[in-house]
């Protein structure tokens, strides 16, 4: 049997740090292969990404963890973990949490792609975290790999030597054993004992149908076992400990995680909002007296509107997002009304990534057909009274009267891209209200640009946009900054004279005019055309500030109809009125969904 | 000759010369197998007589194709024999005959009427040569005009002529100079279709590959409005969108039969039937038609049992192509429920926009309704 000291000393906790399609997902493919955890037979491909969306999109939302044992040339057997973290800037706080369980990180890098923003920022937050970095350069098998300039980046970046920096082919399996043995003999052991109160960092957890909440856990200090008594820093809460254990390929019972272990356990609790990532756990009995780590509580950035198509599925929305909820603490929603599309939520989510998947889920898992409206951010509005309420809806916005001013959240972003894109860029920022902080050079080719900009300029394809205008190369990443001030107004459309708050929008005022004439463009082409005419105007306040009109139809009939036309005419009005039932009725006029989000596809030259 | 709610037969001669680029009805133009087509089609019919589906008087026969006037008149003859053994025919019967320019003359027309048929349905489509040309028919504007003047001579009366307007290129004059041309010989009855481009045709792959372009909506509706004024001005009823008649008499009793949701039973391959809140057709090749019924097989391929909601869907429907409309005491005693309620805030709808009016006893479409119907008719279902 191991003594205490002796096995603290053979585990590893590490994470991967790489950016989407780096190959992050086949280098822990083969470690898992080398290490026997897994034969290449059972080997669905990329193990880490366990939901179909994960797959489709080659993201990682939610992060888990697993272990396997490595005898290394040395003659030891290490217990290594090898902690998930999501890739996506929606989900940094999740990214933070997870590489605080480590002790140390791989820095994946593709041959032939070069650092990415996503990459940096993430390399950031681990090296702030203390990590240990062991630098890979991957797809090195690849015509296209450019290993010595890419060699050049990692040295400039991080430091390192050239001699540090692992060549790797997760395909091929060349490197492979290379990587664990740096793995044992460079990231340092846990710290921590057994004799101390317990500590555990929570990095995840997720509900399961079957079992409740599975909290995902790094023990820092003393020890758990089943049927222990534990309490949750950040609520106070007390639990018992139903089952406990360790990691592997499936979740595998064990009696006791100690100080540096990485496993979980299933408690009475009932969903994951007991289970805060980035919270504490320790025992009843003897409780730590401080967290492993302050606790942030998250907060949404980005509110939309999502309503059922048909009314009547209302509820059925409810019992969706409630369900939902049971496995996402940083979903936030709320019931409201708008005059045009009924009864429906306000939500808050981390990003756009997180409500594209959100709503992806609603439609896809639980089938109900949604509307949701245009994405906003949340206005801080100081009224004359000296009063400062948030609006997390355009539609809700006081009189203008009432406004003394308005203030809007930035963003503090980084862009990484080669120096011949720069010219570009600049013009995109200068388009999207950025305001310019510094340039550093990554070597002669690639460069770092750093840029504020209001939240609200880049909900809006400004992703998109940056990649078409860099060919792609250039990545970009961002944190949120603090408010500023921003001579802000509302811009409200009107539907044959009737505005329709769901398409409220609040815009910074030198675009209100160009952002109307284009949404009512927009519009004009989505809204199909009816037996009368529509009258599509952009206002502000009483002002109408652009106007298109969608035609009335004229004529739509079938000129015969005698008897083998009757069952077949009959079935094409009845898939008619199936189509139309897609539609949301707003007075008299029928709205496809995509209206709701015309700002999302009107694209930059607003054709 | 007036509307009846008597059951109507229906036969189908899938035989054509050559296929028209606009035309979706079924029909080959190799007629080697039309002797034994005939004998099964007889064969049909007396079987179908044998099951009792519908044992009353029936007042209307039509030979639709096709092109059911490249049969000999005999042929007629041998089939209308089939068709009186099996049936009781009223004596006002109206037996119609679709009747293609360039396929008869004069003695075929007389043979014909000499067989029963008392009412032709020609297929004109056009006086012009270079639309008929762009149509694809085997005839041209003399043929047409000869047409119309020995089936006069053969001594029919009851003469109905169909014309195609809003063809890609057309003209108002042009449309006008056929509709003159047609005054001429004062036909009893005209059906004038707007081209539309049936999914399968020839027309409308091409439209597809943007070879061919549809008129702009706004022509179309001029085309339209044209044709109902001239031909209002020149005597004729618009008893539905398509169909015009010289007085109540002459409207078409058999197709009158679709729009009023009678029974119908149709024989001959892809002819559909109604009886009974039942709609089924038969196959659609000739071939697989005549080896059915001459090994005694089921000749039907599609058959559908038609839910209440149905038919009050296709009730309104129907009738709403017409120009009288939805009869609201006949609603209430088919259905049992007071029409302008359950549709009431549709109809109030259609009432505010002037798509709809009431008159008399009757809920109908106006001018502008009746061009989009389409377009208003799904509401009315209950999906």
């Amino acid at each position: 049997m191991v003594t205490t000291g002796m096995y603290i000393d053979n585990i590893r906790n590490f994470c991967i740090i790489a950016h989407i399609d780096h190959g992050k997902s086949t280098l822990a493919d083969r470690m898992l292969e080398f290490t026997h955890t897994i034969s290449s037979r059972e080997l669905v491909d990329q193990v880490l990404d366990d939901m179909d969306l994960e797959r489709e999109r080659g993201i990682t939302i939610k992060s888990h963890a697993i272990q396997m044992d490595y005898k290394a040339k040395d003659g030891q057997t290490y217990v290594l973990n090898l902690i998930d973290t999501p890739g996506h800037v929606d989900f940094s706080f999740e990214v933070s949490r997870s590489l605080a369980a480590c002790e140390g990180a791989l820095l994946v890098v593709d041959a032939a792609q070069g650092i990415e923003a996503q990459t940096l920022s993430n390399l950031y937050l681990a090296i702030e975290n203390d990590l240990h970095i062991i630098p890979v350069i991957n797809k090195i098998d690849l015509p296209s790999a450019q290993i010595e300039s890419v060699t050049q980046q990692i040295i400039q970046t991080i430091g390192c030597r050239e001699e540090d920096i692992l060549l790797v082919s997760a395909k091929t399996g060349k490197g492979i054993e290379e990587t664990l043995e740096a793995i044992v003999k460079q990231i340092p052991p846990p710290r921590g004992s057994v004799d101390n109160p317990a500590q555990a960092l929570i990095f995840d957890s997720v509900f399961d149908p079957y079992r409740g909440v599975i909290t995902f856990i790094r023990v820092f200090e003393g020890e758990f076992q089943k049927r222990d008594a534990i309490r949750f820093f950040q609520n106070n809460k007390n639990f018992e400990i139903d089952e406990i254990g360790i990691l592997r390929m499936k979740r595998q019972p064990v009696k006791t995680l100690r100080a540096g272990d990485v496993g979980y356990l299933i408690s009475g609790a009932k969903d994951v909002h007991d289970t805060k990532v980035g919270d504490t756990i320790t025992l009843a009995r003897n409780p730590a007296d401080k967290p492993v780590l302050k606790y942030k509580e998250i907060r949404p950035m980005v509110f939309s509107g999502i309503y059922p198509v048909n009314s009547e599925d209302f509820e059925q929305l409810r019992e969706s997002l409630d369900k939902l909820y049971l496995n996402d603490s940083s979903l936030v929603y709320e019931p409201e009304t708008s005059q045009a599309l009924g009864f429906g939520f306000r939500c808050g989510f981390l990003g756009l990534l997180h409500m594209e998947i959100i709503q992806e889920r609603l439609e896809r898992e639980y089938q109900i057909s949604i509307i949701n409206t245009v994405p906003n951010v949340v206005y801080h509005v100081y009224l004359t009274n000296g009063e400062m309420i948030e609006i997390d809806n355009p539609s809700k916005l006081p009189d203008t009267g009432k406004i003394d001013h308005l203030e809007e959240p930035y963003i503090s972003a980084q862009i990484l891209t080669p120096t011949e894109y720069i010219g570009n860029i600049m013009k995109l920022a200068l388009d999207r209200r950025g305001k310019f902080i510094n340039t550093s050079y990554l070597d002669s080719t690639r460069v770092d640009m750093h840029f504020k900009f209001p939240l609200s300029e880049v909900i809006f394809d400004f992703y998109d946009r940056l990649k078409s205008i860099s060919r792609g190369y250039a990545s970009f990443d961002y944190e949120y900054d603090d408010y500023q001030e921003s001579k802000l107004i509302k811009l409200d459309i009107l539907i044959n004279g009737e505005p329709l708050d769901a398409l409220s929008t609040i815009v910074h005022h030198e675009k209100a005019y160009e952002w109307g004439r284009r949404l009512c463009r927009k519009l004009k082409e989505l809204i199909p055309r009816q037996m009368f005419e529509v009258v599509i105007q952009a206002a502000v306040g009483s002002k109408i500030i652009a106007r298109d009109v969608v035609k009335a139809m004229r004529k739509n009939v079938l000129a015969k109809c005698y008897g083998g036309d009757v069952s077949r005419k009959r079935k094409l009005l009845e898939k008619q009125k199936e189509g139309k039932k897609r539609m949301k009725q707003v007075g008299r006029v029928e709205i496809p969904q995509e209206a709701f989000l015309a700002v999302l596809s009107m694209d930059a030259s607003g054709k | 000759m007036s509307v009846s709610f008597l059951p109507g037969l229906y036969i189908h001669i899938p035989f054509c010369d050559t296929k028209c680029g606009y035309c979706d009805f079924y029909s080959v133009t190799d007629d080697s197998a039309q002797p034994e087509f005939i004998g099964a089609l007889c064969t049909e019919i007396r079987l179908a007589a044998g099951d009792h589906a519908f044992r009353r008087p029936v007042d209307t026969i039509y030979f639709g194709g096709g092109t059911p006037s490249l049969l000999k008149a005999a042929e007629i003859e041998k089939i209308l024999l089939a068709v009186f053994d099996s049936y009781t025919i009223t004596a006002d019967c109206e037996i119609t005959l679709e009747t293609n320019p360039g396929t008869v003359d004069y003695l075929k027309l007389y043979s014909f009427k000499k067989a029963g048929i008392n009412r032709l349905s020609i297929g004109i489509q056009s006086f012009s040569d270079e639309e008929l040309k762009f149509l694809g028919r085997i005839h041209d504007a003399g043929q047409a005009k000869n047409t119309l003047k020995i089936a006069e001579r053969a001594g029919f009366d009851n003469v109905s002529i169909d014309l195609i307007y809003a063809l890609p290129g057309q003209t108002l004059t042009s449309w006008k100079q056929s509709l003159k041309t047609a005054m001429e010989y004062q036909p009893r009855h005209i059906s004038a279709y707007n081209l539309i481009f049936e999914p399968g045709t020839p027309f409308f792959r091409q439209l597809q590959h943007g070879k061919m372009h549809p008129l702009p909506e706004d022509l179309e509706v001029g085309f339209f409005n044209f044709t109902k004024d001239f031909l209002n001005e020149a005597g004729y009823d618009h008893y539905e969108i398509s169909n015009y008649a010289a007085g109540p008499k002459y409207l078409s009793r058999h197709n009158y039969k679709y729009w009023n949701h009678v029974e119908y039973r149709g024989f001959g391959p892809s002819a559909h039937s109604f009886i009974d809140k039942r709609r089924f057709s038969n196959v659609r090749s000739v071939k697989h038609y005549i080896e059915k019924i001459r090994s005694g097989a089921n000749v039907v391929d599609f058959e559908e049992s038609l839910s209440r909601q149905q038919i009050m869907f296709e009730h309104v429907y129907l009738h709403l192509r017409t120009q009288q409309g939805v009869h609201l005491p006949g609603f209430r005693a088919r259905f049992h429920k007071d029409f302008k309620r359950i549709y009431a805030p549709l109809i109030n709808q259609l009432l505010d926009n002037r798509l709809a009016v009431f008159s008399n006893f009757y809920f109908k479409f106006t001018r502008k309704g009746m061009l989009l119907s389409d377009e208003i008719l799904p509401e009315f279902s209950a999906v």
